[in-house]
C-alpha cells in the first residue's frame, strides 16, 4: 500500500471518529448525554484530521508536480497546489471547516452548552461530505459530475453514521456495565436501537449508493464487466470492500435480532459490545481499503478499451 | 416499506441511473496532428483531447524534433472553454518525424503520461 493511501485512509477514519462523536451525542444519546472520553476523542481525532490533512497535500504535491518531496514542499509549489487545482482548493476550504470545527469543540468542552452542538455536527458532516471531492467523483465535468459527487457523498455520510457511532457505543456500553447503574443501562439500552435504526438506513444507502458510484467507474454490471473487474487491481479492493461489508451486516443483524430484544444480563451488553468492536475493527479495515481504491484506476471496459485501439487514435 | 422510504428508494434509484460514467484518469482521446500521422502542412500548434478535464498548472504538452531537441513555444495552455484540451504552439516545423510528449493530471488528481510522433511531409 502506498504512502498517499494510507495517509488518505487515517485522514477517513478521522473524519469518520469525529463526525460520529457528534453524531452519536446528538442523534443515538437521549438527553444528549455525552459518551465517555468525548472531549479527548473528538479533540485527538480532530489532530489527526489536521496532521494527516497536511500530509496528503504533502504527497500530492510531489505526485502532481512530479518532483522528489522535499522539492515538491517549496512554497511556490504547495502554492500552485492550493490556489490553482480543484483538490487544492477544496483541501483549503476543508482545512477552514476543521478549524471552524476546533472552535465550536473548544466551547462545547466543558457540557454546559448544549446549543453548538448541532452546528458542530453540521460541520463535521460537511467534513466528511466534502471528501467526495477528492476522490473519484471528482472526474468529469457537468451535471453527470454533480450527481456522482452527491452520491459518493451520500455513501460518505452513511459509512460515518454507521462506523463513526460505534466507538462512543461502545466505550458507553462499558461504562454502563462497570456502574451497573439502572439508569446508565437504560440510556445505553436505548442508544441501541436507535442505532439500530440508523443501521438500518446507513446500509440501504451504502448498498445504493455503492453501486452507483462503481457504475460512475465504467463498470458494467454484466458478466464481462465483473470479468473486466476480476483482473484488475480495483476490481480485488472492491470485492474484498464488499466481502467485509456483507460481514458487517452479518454482525449488525445478529446485533439487532438476537441481542437487542435482549438486552437485560450484563453478558447479553458484553457481547453487544464485543460484536461493536468486532464491527469497528471491520470498517476500519474497509476504511483501509477506501485509501487505496480511491486512488486506483478503475478497469478499462472491454468495449472501450476496442474503442480505443481502433483507427480513431491511430488517425 | 413507509411511502416516504420508497419515495428516498425511487430517487436513489434514478441517481444511480442518471449521471454518466467517468473515466477518473485523462486518458490521451485523440490529437491534431493526429497520432502516428503524416502531415502536408506544418501545424501551427499541437492539440491533445483527453477523456477528463486536466490541470493545467501541473499539465504539459511537449514536441521534440528527431534528433530530441524541443521545438514547441513553451506555451502550453488548456483551453478556456473546456478543460480537457491542452495545446502547445509551434514554430513552422521542418519536414522530418516528431514526437509528443505529454503529462496529465486530472482534475481527480491522477497522473497520466504518454507520448506520440507525427511527421510533417515536404
Amino acid at each position: 500500500m502506498d504512502d498517499l493511501a494510507i495517509v488518505r485512509a487515517v485522514h477517513f477514519a478521522a473524519t469518520i471518529a469525529v463526525f460520529g462523536e457528534l453524531a452519536y451525542t446528538l442523534l443515538l444519546s437521549r438527553g444528549h448525554v455525552r459518551p465517555p472520553r468525548f472531549v479527548a476523542m473528538t479533540a485527538w481525532s480532530l489532530a489527526v484530521v489536521a496532521v494527516s490533512a497536511l500530509a496528503w497535500l504533502a504527497l500530492e504535491a510531489r505526485d502532481m508536480s512530479g518532483l522528489p518531496l522535499r522539492e515538491a514542499l517549496s512554497a511556490e509549489t504547495l502554492d500552485m497546489v492550493i490556489t490553482q487545482t480543484l483538490f487544492g482548493q477544496l483541501w483549503l476550504a476543508r482545512m477552514a471547516l476543521a478549524a471552524a470545527l476546533a472552535v465550536a469543540l473548544y466551547f462545547l468542552r466543558d457540557g454546559s452548552r448544549d446549543t453548538g452542538g448541532a452546528l458542530a455536527l453540521v460541520i463535521a458532516l460537511v467534513l466528511l461530505a466534502t471528501l467526495a471531492g477528492m476522490g473519484h467523483a471528482a472526474a468529469g465535468r457537468g451535471a453527470a459530475r454533480s450527481v456522482r459527487l452527491a452520491v459518493d457523498a451520500l455513501h460518505l455520510v452513511a459509512a460515518g453514521a454507521w462506523l463513526g457511532t460505534l466507538p462512543p457505543l461502545a466505550m458507553a456500553i462499558g461504562a454502563a456495565i462497570r456502574s451497573a447503574d439502572a439508569d446508565s443501562l437504560d440510556r445505553v439500552r436505548e442508544a441501541t436501537r436507535r442505532y439500530s435504526a440508523l443501521g438500518i438506513a446507513a446500509v440501504g444507502t451504502l448498498i445504493v449508493s455503492g453501486l452507483a458510484n462503481v457504475s460512475y467507474n465504467n463498470v458494467a454490471f454484466t458478466a464481462e464487466g465483473v470479468g473486466d473487474l476480476y483482473g484488475s487491481q480495483y476490481g480485488h479492493l472492491l470485492f474484498a470492500k464488499l466481502a467485509l461489508f456483507l460481514v458487517m451486516i452479518a454482525f449488525a443483524a445478529v446485533n439487532r435480532l438476537r441481542l437487542a430484544p435482549r438486552l437485560d444480563a450484563p453478558a447479553v451488553f458484553r457481547t453487544l459490545r464485543r460484536n461493536a468492536v468486532a464491527e469497528l475493527l471491520l470498517g476500519l479495515a474497509i476504511v483501509t481499503i477506501v485509501g487505496e481504491l480511491g486512488i486506483t484506476t478503475p478497469p478499462t471496459p472491454h468495449a472501450a478499451h476496442h474503442a480505443a485501439t481502433t483507427p480513431r487514435a491511430l488517425e | 416499506m413507509s411511502l416516504p422510504r420508497a419515495m428516498v428508494c425511487c430517487v436513489a434509484a434514478l441517481a444511480l441511473m442518471a449521471a454518466d460514467a467517468a473515466w477518473a484518469h485523462a486518458f490521451l482521446d485523440h490529437a491534431e496532428p493526429r497520432v502516428g500521422s503524416s502531415v502536408e502542412r506544418a501545424p501551427r500548434q499541437t492539440t491533445i483531447w483527453f477523456s477528463e478535464p486536466v490541470e493545467p498548472a501541473f499539465s504539459w504538452v511537449k514536441v521534440f524534433d528527431a534528433n530530441g531537441k524541443r521545438v514547441d513555444r513553451g506555451d502550453k495552455a488548456v483551453d478556456p472553454q473546456d478543460a480537457s484540451v491542452l495545446r502547445v504552439s509551434v514554430p513552422p516545423l521542418a519536414p522530418g518525424r516528431y514526437r509528443v510528449a505529454w503529462r496529465a493530471v486530472s482534475i481527480d488528481t491522477h497522473v497520466t503520461e504518454g507520448d506520440f510522433t507525427f511527421e510533417v511531409k515536404r
